[in-house]
């Protein structure tokens, strides 16, 4: 307890942490300014001008629509003659409904928490950010070596690194959340578009919140593992940054199997309660080609807490191991 | 080896018998892999410090000092051999000695952007320090004035003094200071050398590795010579250079030739040197009188001649590899003795006999 007490202080001792800190509200509060532009109601004036539009196509489908129509299905026709399947919907043209024209009016209930989830996983990376200097840090300059001078036991001083990154960003992100939630509610309440939140809705935000602050931790511990892995900041961000390019986006488009794993996916999953991902399945088709659509699939939250806390736990470990017996300059 | 008079340190409890040393290690050995080959660091390192005053640890760059102390403080992994720290076996019981040990390998190094009072704060902390030990231990290196300042703004010199005063937390028994001068001015290498001295007058055990003689040769009351990895020397500083000087006997004499030859004859090793002749091995320099005189060969001139510590150190390490590169294939050479006379290379001073 004494090893993590040290390390809790320099963890909050260290400026590139404060930074940390300041960029997560600075973070919170783009959320806000973004939730109170979404809530914010189109201007009379702009209302008036897309009616007037919306008019004018009313009146133009209700005198054209027979001869639009019979277009279509010609050219329905045509495309049929190369693919029997080809469905035009000539019977659903027209102007539809003005909702459609203004929009749907954005809610807290709905997009608000939309969006708070989305910037979560900001703060995830920053959690990762954080626990990559911190250790990278103190590898990189050789205070480790002193370090070890004073505490040899690395079994417990690698621990405590990694627990006092993990607890230090908790209340960073705690604080980044709480400015973020309360703020977008308060941009939607003064527009009055706070939606139905139900306490069923307020329970599922306050669990997403929750898991967005375990998340921190483990990303934090991620991050100094890679650190130590790693000994240099910019070394562990070019394995992040690898990482993401080869299996996130490389590796998805290879090879279909590999979206279940793929860490956005599982993280999405995690802190939104579920996520899907799409695969392109194709069939032969009737007239000798392929005829191929888009499949969703699920990926639940607890898929997402398993792969989350599995990968924690291999890179958290492997790092140990290395540096129990690694040498140091 | 003396031993030295200073106080032992309390025994630790499950130590091993007391041996009268501070550090022993016993076949030590470390080599650096990588994909070029190997590099041999330390080669069957076999090291004695005594308890108390100050150990000079001898040995041209790369001669595997730091590697040894590396391997003591359990920052290397040794690949074979045995070390003790105070009777206890390292790195296995260092988490139980490591509080009587006080270590600066090479350059200090301490978090860059906190000041020097945070830095020793945090030590502090993780070794159970009272906090009050941190102003203390500035004031007696001289850094109170300057404790809030940035360390990556200090002094080489101001570092090695945060490094000491980080020592001193502990109040070890045994101070490890691997080359403490490198980069200081005069001023700052003679502030070193005197705070050396006073901890070993206080009883403390110093063990001080460097390449520079003069630095060691003040201050040291013991001393080891390392060369390639290797121990070639061991010792207080006056029984090596006393060993080493006993062995060569300067002789003006006019037939040179025949001198060598009657000296070779009654089992001395001789040979003609510029016109004289260098007796080797001689432990009593009136043996070769008698000898020549017995052959109706006269000295003109008889010399025992006086080594210097730079001059045993400059023999034994001449010829030596600094730590080189080895390929795999290649096995390192055996090293002959622990430790080696004089050779032709030594600067020696004269004294008449």
């Amino acid at each position: 307890m004494r090893l993590l007490r040290v390390e809790l202080r320099r963890f909050r001792l260290r400026a590139l942490i404060r930074w940390g800190a300041v960029g997560a509200v600075a973070v919170a509060l783009l959320l806000v300014a973004g939730a109170f532009q979404t809530s914010t109601p189109l201007p009379q004036a702009q209302i008036d001008e897309i009616r007037a539009q919306y008019d004018e196509q009313v009146a133009d489908w209700d005198a054209h629509k027979d001869e639009y129509i019979a277009d279509c299905k010609q050219q329905e026709a045509d495309a049929q003659e190369a693919d029997p399947s080809a469905d035009y919907a000539c019977e659903q043209g027209g102007p539809g409904a003005w909702e459609d024209w203004i929009g749907g009016t954005s809610s807290f209930s709905d997009a608000g928490i939309s969006s708070i989830q989305s910037f979560g996983v900001v703060f995830l990376l920053l959690a990762l950010f954080l626990g990559i200097t911190f250790a990278a840090a103190e590898t990189s300059s050789g205070a480790i070596g002193n370090w070890l001078t004073f505490e040899p036991r690395r079994r417990r001083v690698y621990w405590s690194k990694l627990a006092a990154a993990s607890l230090g960003v908790l209340p960073i992100v705690a604080v980044a959340l709480a400015v973020g939630t309360a703020g977008s509610w308060l941009a939607y309440e003064v527009h009055d578009a706070t939606g139905s939140m139900t306490a069923a809705l307020w329970t599922d935000l306050g669990w997403s919140l929750g898991r967005l602050l375990l998340g921190s931790a483990a990303f934090a511990a991620i991050g100094v593992a890679l650190g130590m892995l790693t000994r240099h900041t910019a070394a562990a961000l070019g394995v992040v940054v690898a990482w993401f390019v080869v299996v996130e986006l490389f590796g998805a488009n290879m090879l279909d199997g590999l979206q279940r794993w793929l860490l956005v996916v599982n993280t999405e999953a995690w802190v939104a309660g579920g996520a899907t991902y799409s695969v392109e399945t194709c069939t032969p088709s009737d007239g000798g080609g392929l005829s191929c659509s888009y499949v969703d699939h699920a990926v639940s939250l607890a898929q997402g807490g398993l792969v989350l806390a599995g990968l924690t736990i291999v890179v958290a470990v492997v790092s140990a191991l290395v540096f129990r017996r690694r040498d140091v300059a | 080896m003396t031993a030295q008079t200073a106080a032992a340190p309390a025994p630790v409890p499950g130590a091993t018998a007391p041996t009268g040393l501070a550090v022993s290690t016993r076949g030590l050995r470390k080599t650096y892999r990588s994909l070029r080959g190997s590099s041999v660091g330390v080669e069957g390192l076999d090291l004695d410090v005594p308890l108390g005053g100050v150990h000079g640890f001898l040995g041209p760059n790369g001669s595997g000092k730091t590697t040894t102390i590396r391997m003591l403080l359990g920052l290397v992994r040794p690949d074979s051999g045995t070390m003790r720290i105070f009777d206890q076996e390292v790195p296995r019981a260092l988490p139980q000695v490591v509080g009587r040990v006080g270590a600066i390998v090479e350059q200090p190094k301490f978090f860059p952007s906190f000041s020097g009072r945070r830095n020793l704060e945090l030590l502090a902390g993780a070794i159970g320090a009272e906090p009050r030990m941190v102003g203390t231990v500035l004031a007696e290196v001289g850094l109170a004035d300057r404790a809030r300042d940035r360390y990556r703004g200090y002094s080489l010199g101001m570092k090695q003094r945060l490094a000491i005063a980080a020592t001193l937390l502990k109040d070890p028994d045994l101070l490890i200071f691997d080359e403490p001068t490198n980069g200081l001015d005069p001023a700052g290498i003679r502030e070193i050398r005197e705070t050396m001295r006073a901890l070993g007058e206080r009883g403390k055990t110093v063990l001080v590795s460097s390449h520079i003689l003069a630095e060691v040769e003040q201050v040291a009351d013991t001393v080891s010579i390392i060369g390639g990895g290797r121990l070639l020397a061991q010792g207080s500083v006056a029984e090596i250079v006393g060993r080493q000087a006993g062995g060569v006997v300067r002789v003006g004499i006019d037939a040179p030739g025949r001198a060598a030859q009657v000296l070779a004859e009654a089992g001395l090793t001789a040979r003609v040197d510029a016109g004289v002749v260098l007796v080797d091995g001689v432990d009593d320099a009136a043996r070769v009188t008698r000898v020549l005189a017995g052959s109706g060969l006269f000295v003109r001139e008889l010399t025992t001649l006086r080594a210097d510590l730079e001059s045993v150190f400059l023999d034994l390490t001449s010829g030596e590899r600094p730590g080189g590169f080895v390929p795999d294939d290649v096995e390192p050479a055996p090293l002959t003795g622990a430790t080696r006379a004089v050779g032709r290379h030594g600067r020696h001073q004269g004294g008449v006999a």
